[in-house]
């Protein structure tokens, strides 16, 4: 494989690892896990509220999501979260790809 | 352990899939309430667009147009477009290490001249003689 196909891998392991850290973050620390579950909880109430408004259904539906995302699978959530909402939204993974390839580049 | 692990990836596959159905029947039930309001036309309108989206043989289609517009939505294009300026070789066609067709500021303003120089020898200007 070229210097071009290893550099693509690394910045892909650097987008993975980044990906991974919250939930690593969670284990570690009991503390960031029920605030970050506390956080997800909140998202998702507000997010069903978005589309149903404020009635019963509303929090029937939030209450099937809460068990799959946050008591199921929180650590897959978490890292979905800051992936989708901190990474991609303001355009962290680009300063990311550009950072890891000018560097790799003029090394 | 294989076995467990199987079981594991299928119950999470299958767990993930009820929640995007359960985030597609949002979108369904939000879209439909905000142009036709909420009474009966928008109830069997719902149920309806539920059953094709959901359960119809063709549900395979709209999860996944589903996730590509969630993903976009998201900014994953940006991150293409990054890799194409990041490696303007991908770009060009190919993973070989030359450079894109786009290249510097430098090689554009070449271009530019050269072609300037070319127009010149098809379609030379007269010359004017100097005011007096």
């Amino acid at each position: 494989m070229n210097e071009k196909g290893n550099l693509i891998i690394i910045i892909i392991v650097a987008l993975l690892a980044i990906t991974i850290l919250p939930a690593l973050v969670m284990m570690a620390f009991p503390l960031a896990d029920i605030i970050m579950r506390l956080i997800l909880v909140f998202l998702i109430f507000s997010t069903v509220r978005g589309y149903l408004g404020s009635n019963i259904f509303s929090l029937i539906i939030s209450g099937i999501l809460i068990y799959f995302l946050v008591i199921k699978y929180a650590y897959v959530t978490a890292s979905l979260y800051i992936l989708f909402y901190f990474l991609l939204v303001f355009n962290v993974f680009s300063i990311i790809i550009f950072g890891v390839g000018m560097g790799l580049r003029k090394g | 352990m294989i076995d467990f692990l199987l079981f594991s990836f299928i119950e999470f596959g299958r767990d993930m899939l009820l929640v995007l159905k359960i985030f597609m029947l949002l979108a369904i039930i939000a879209f439909v309430w905000q142009h036709l309001g909420k009474g009966p036309v928008a109830i069997v309108i719902i149920i309806g667009l539920a059953y094709l989206v959901l359960m119809s043989p063709y549900s395979w289609f709209f999860e996944s147009a589903f996730i590509i517009m969630t993903l976009l939505m998201f900014g994953v294009g940006g991150i293409l477009i990054d890799f194409v300026f990041a490696f303007p070789g991908i770009a060009a066609g190919g993973a070989g290490g030359g450079e894109g067709q786009i290249g510097s500021g430098k090689d554009l303003s070449e271009r530019s001249n050269r072609f300037d120089q070319g127009r010149q020898r098809l379609h030379p200007r007269p010359r004017v003689p100097p005011p007096i």
